[in-house]
């Protein structure tokens, strides 16, 4: 598990994470949120979307929320939310991490560049 | 309707996922398809609809794949790691990609093979594809109007007699479009043809005369002005203006400030007040007219081609006008139906002598006819199916000749497979190969089917507007639908040449394939009959191909040497309209009046006359008669419709037509309103009023509603009777004809029928004197048409469909004809070949060239001769079905079978024997040693 960890997610899978990060939602929310954050360029697509969701629950990193308790009130019962785990909150910080780093080598090779070229 | 299939699709394609995944999800997704579908057609249009939906299906599908894989995975037990699997999921991308890598290798390795399989497939779907977009574009292709599948047409149905429809009066129109509750709309329109003055010259152009709602309540929008107004509207109201289509925009430069420009319209001037979109074209499928004028100016425009008084628009008993009414929101069919009935009963009861009988119906509105009678597209598409379900035979015979070619070549690359299968490489694998190499083929025969059909439709269409003086509606570029089909003809393909093969070829036994040289031994190569099946199904198919196309060149054959029934040589004809000039009715009598008297004068014209219609025009008119004798509102009286065409003095000498008994119509029966009417009958006519029994001096009788003249109403003397004539050449029953004198009712457009002395060489000559003659009398008169009647024949519509069906048919059955030899040859070649080791044994044991030749010879003769039975069978069938359409032949015949099976039994013939004479001429000693 800890290997799998370090390595990249697949951006459905980290889009998926980053949309359930601040509060519970359901297939068609996420889906949305997920093309929001991702400025259009991570679609997915129905089975795509159900797919992944239920892998991300396989690996224990979300859950669904069964409970009537566990849903906004006035929302239909047909629609299955998910809440994200603390696993799948551990994923997410190490993925981010790993970005950031990836993005702060990024700027910093690009800089020492710009000033060889200068 | 395509959101509908596609969200079916996406659910079967669901339904397919491993039980414990659909359980759980499958309502969830397909449940997101569809909104997603919906919300997309909602903002972006159907077409974005239609691609949207489509990327959610290829999704719907590369998981459902994924997703039975890991199932799979599970199965097999603890050992395979299913979580990992899961992430990584199996890339199926990269063996795919080799295998088309691995195909075009291979094909290229072939160019010969594999350009010959492209060309084949390329014509069979690259002809299914033509036929289909023509029938698109008269049948399916909506038309460019908003929701186009909301809009009904309404028909003025008889009570008593359900079959007999009329249109509807504008009175009556306006009743039901202000209390209708079922439809937000109803227009009323008719179509015209009238006369556009370009420079000096007169064209004719379709007008379609509209209501002041007309473009509002199709969901139109104008491209430039405004749409017409409601006191545009009011009949006998005296504002011109006119709403041009964009193609007669475009026809007069594009001009940007066309709006408030004025344009002569049958000799008055109309002020151009909009410009319409350039995809919209009309309600049908077929006519597009140019110019949309507001119903107030109806009586100045509308053709009377039945030679009735100008009739009054407001009056109610002035039944001229077609509905369409567009449903309200929620409203269903049978709701706009109980609406029209409970509004028709009220306008029954409200004027019981002009509605009484009559109630109101609501229909779909036909795509290619305008029509006061509901379901004009029946025949068309019955032809439509003939054709296509010919196409696709031919595709079929191109696919068999794939397979067969495909076949001969797997057996020679069994080694190969069975290399590989020794290998490991399962047999599954090996089909996929196989397939993908054919979808390559089918693929690439496709985009040649498509670049075949982009150019093809369009010539016929050519040939028919040369014809036809309008503009057609039809669009023959390709949309979703035509690629749609091309795709499923390449899918359809692909199954039966690639897919029967490639299970068959990887069958075999790896231990037998890599024994060298096989079972390719002496004896035992004969290939079993049943394995030459698709020869002989193509052998068969060919030749019902070439049954039909036979039947089709006998009729097309028998119609341009057809007895007509009068005699066209030395005619000539003209059509004139002084209508479109803007002619009044006394006007126009006393014109056409000087120049049936100038014509008449002019030296080597032997007799002249006027007539309302012309055999083989593009009008046919008829009227329902019943012997005077019968009481009028009886119910079993016979009331046969003949066509009903208005005549003057002279009117028979001139055609050619034989006067059988009786007389002729008089001078002043043609010009004098006050002599008595009389009508002449044809013999077929007069068989079907009283058959056996002599016509002359009986009486006929009108039925109701068919004139409007007060003198008509009574019996009406038969003076005469005149041969028949044959003038549809689309069916072998002759059609009854009616003549009535004009008694000074000159109608706008007349026939000018003249014959001149010295046969068809003098009137060709007379042609230009004839011109000037009319331009003399009339110096604008428009000559719509000026020809010899011979050549007036030969272009007439009728005469070109024949022509026309037997070309395409012709086309069908030479490739047929030509896939049938190449087939053939490839699979004797292919087993030819393969005996090649023993024909040489035998020829070495003293088998002498002949004797292996015919050796050889027998099995193609077999062949052919099954193929053959097979063909006749089916071509009788086929036959009997086409032969109703047809001309002249009264069933099959028996020469046209002949023929048919010769020519195909001969090329078959040569196909075996070109082979076979190789193999008969090798030397034994080479054939022993060739491996």
């Amino acid at each position: 598990m800890e290997e799998r960890k370090r390595q990249p997610l697949k951006p459905p899978r980290y889009f998926i994470l980053l949309a359930l990060a601040e509060h519970d939602s359901h297939g068609a929310e996420i889906q949305r949120e997920v093309l929001r954050l991702s400025s259009g360029q991570v679609r997915l697509w129905p089975t795509m979307l159900y797919r992944t969701l239920e892998a991300l629950r396989l690996d224990s990193w979300i859950e669904e929320l069964t409970g009537p308790e566990d849903r906004p009130a006035g929302e239909s019962e047909r629609k299955r939310y998910y809440r994200i785990t603390d696993q799948g909150r551990q994923a997410l910080r190490i993925e981010t991490q790993r970005l950031s780093e990836l993005v702060e080598v990024a700027r910093l090779r690009n800089r020492r560049r710009k000033e060889e070229t200068a | 309707m395509s959101e509908r299939i596609l969200s079916a699709s996406h659910r079967l394609v669901l339904r397919l996922l491993p039980a414990r995944f659909r359980t759980r999800y499958a309502a969830d997704i397909q449940r997101l398809y569809e909104e997603h579908l919906r919300d997309v057609a909602r903002r972006g249009g159907s077409w974005r609809a239609f691609v949207f939906g489509l990327a959610g299906l290829v999704d719907a599908i590369r998981g459902t794949y994924a997703e039975r894989m890991i199932a799979k995975l599970r199965r097999r037990g603890p050992a395979a790691p299913i979580q990992s699997s899961r992430s990584k999921e199996p890339v199926k991308m990269e063996t795919i990609l080799q295998d088309v890598r691995f195909g075009l290798r291979t094909l290229a390795k072939r160019p010969g093979w594999t350009a010959a399989a492209i060309l084949i497939l390329a014509l069979g779907i690259g002809l299914n594809a033509s036929i289909f977009s023509i029938f698109n574009a008269l049948l399916l292709k909506p038309v460019f109007v908003d929701q186009p599948d909301r809009l009904l047409g309404c028909y003025n149905q008889n009570t008593s007699k359900p079959d007999s429809y009329r249109p509807f009066s504008y009175p009556d129109y306006r009743d039901l479009a202000e209390v209708t509750t079922a439809f937000s709309n109803i227009v009323a329109h008719n179509l015209a043809l009238v006369g556009l003055l370009e420079g000096d010259s007169t064209r004719r152009v379709f007008a379609d005369i509209v209501s002041s709602n007309f473009f509002e309540t199709l969901g139109v929008p104008l491209q430039q002005g405004r749409s017409f107004l409601p006191e545009e509207e009011e009949p006998g109201s005296s504002r011109r203006s006119a709403i041009v289509s964009h193609s007669l925009w475009r026809h007069r430069g594009s001009d940007p400030r066309i709006l408030g420009q004025i344009l002569t319209i049958n000799g008055q001037g109309y002020t151009v007040v909009g410009v319409l979109p350039p995809k919209f074209t009309g309600l049908s499928g077929i006519i597009a007219p140019d110019i949309w004028l507001p119903m107030g100016v109806y009586q100045d425009v509308v053709n009377l081609f039945g030679g009735t008084a100008r009739t009054q628009l407001q009056d109610r008993s002035t039944h001229e006008l077609l509905l369409v009414g567009r449903l309200k929101e929620g409203a269903s069919r049978r709701e706009a139906d109980a609406d029209l009935a409970g509004l028709a009963a009220r306008l029954a009861s409200a004027f019981p002598a002009i509605n009484g009988d009559y109630t109101v119906v609501a229909q779909s509105l036909p795509r290619i006819a305008f029509s006061t009678s509901p379901g004009h597209d029946a025949p068309v598409q019955a032809t439509a199916l003939l054709l296509l379900s010919m196409t696709l035979v031919v595709l079929l015979i191109a696919c068999f000749n794939l397979a067969n070619m495909q076949a001969a070549r797997s057996s020679t690359r069994r080694r190969e497979f069975s290399v590989r299968v020794a290998l490991g490489v399962g047999r599954r694998r090996l089909i996929r190969q196989l397939l993908t190499e054919a979808a390559l083929l089918a693929f690439a025969g496709a985009i040649g089917g498509l670049l075949l059909a982009s150019f093809a439709p369009q010539l016929l269409i050519e040939s028919i507007t040369r014809l036809m003086p309008i503009r057609l509606a039809m669009d023959m570029g390709w949309d979703w639908r035509v690629v749609a089909a091309t795709f499923g003809c390449c899918v359809f393909s692909l199954v039966v040449f690639a897919l029967v093969p490639a299970l068959k070829a990887t069958r075999s036994n790896p231990a037998e394939g890599l024994r060298d040289r096989g079972s390719e031994g002496v004896g035992g190569t004969r290939i079993p009959l049943r394995r030459q099946l698709p020869v002989m199904v193509e052998i068969s198919l060919a030749l019902m191909l070439l049954i039909v196309t036979g039947l089709f060149v006998r009729a097309s054959v028998e119609a341009s040497r057809a007895e007509v029934g009068f005699d066209p040589s030395g005619g000539l004809v003209a059509n004139v309209d002084v209508s479109l000039l803007g002619y009044d009715r006394t006007r126009s009598g006393s014109t056409y009046q000087r120049l049936l008297d100038r014509v008449r004068a002019m030296p080597g014209i032997r007799s002249a006359s006027l007539a309302s219609l012309v055999p083989f025009g593009d009008i046919v008119l008829s009227r329902r008669i019943q012997r005077a004798e019968d009481p009028a509102d009886a119910e079993n009286v016979t009331r046969p419709t003949p066509r009903f065409t208005l005549v003057g003095a002279d009117y028979f000498a001139t055609l050619g037509l034989p006067v059988l008994r009786g007389r002729t119509f008089t001078l002043a029966e043609e010009r004098s309103a006050q002599a008595a009417p009389k009508v002449i009958v044809d013999q077929e006519l007069a068989d079907r009023l009283w058959p056996g029994e002599d016509a002359l001096g009986r009486q006929i009788r009108y039925a109701s509603g068919e004139t409007d003249s007060e003198d008509e109403m009574g019996p009406i003397e038969v003076v005469g009777i005149v041969g028949d004539i044959q003038d549809d050449f689309l069916s072998a029953d002759r059609s009854p004809h009616l003549y009535a004198p004009f008694r000074g009712a000159f109608q706008s457009q007349l026939v000018l029928h003249a014959k001149v002395a010295g046969g068809e060489d003098a009137a060709v000559q007379a042609l230009p004197s004839v011109r000037e003659a009319i331009l003399e009398t009339e110096p604008r008169m428009p000559i719509l048409s000026l020809k010899t009647f011979r050549f007036h024949i030969e272009e007439s519509l009728s005469l070109w469909l024949v022509r026309a069906g037997a070309k395409t048919f012709v086309l069908f059955g030479g490739l047929a004809l030509f896939l049938a030899a190449v087939g053939v040859y490839g699979v004797r070649a292919h087993t030819v070949a393969a005996r090649t080791r023993e024909v040489g044994i035998r020829m070495a044991l003293g088998c002498t060239a002949r004797g292996a030749l015919w050796l050889i010879l027998r099995e193609g003769l077999l062949l052919t001769a099954v193929g053959s039975a097979m063909g006749l069978a089916l071509g009788a069938a086929a036959g009997q079905l086409v032969s109703s359409f047809l001309y002249g032949s009264g069933g099959l015949a028996l020469s046209v079978l002949f023929t048919s099976t010769f020519v195909l039994g001969s090329v078959s013939m040569l196909a075996c024997y070109l082979p076979a004479r190789r193999a008969a001429g090798v030397d034994p000693v080479h054939a022993l040693r060739c491996d």
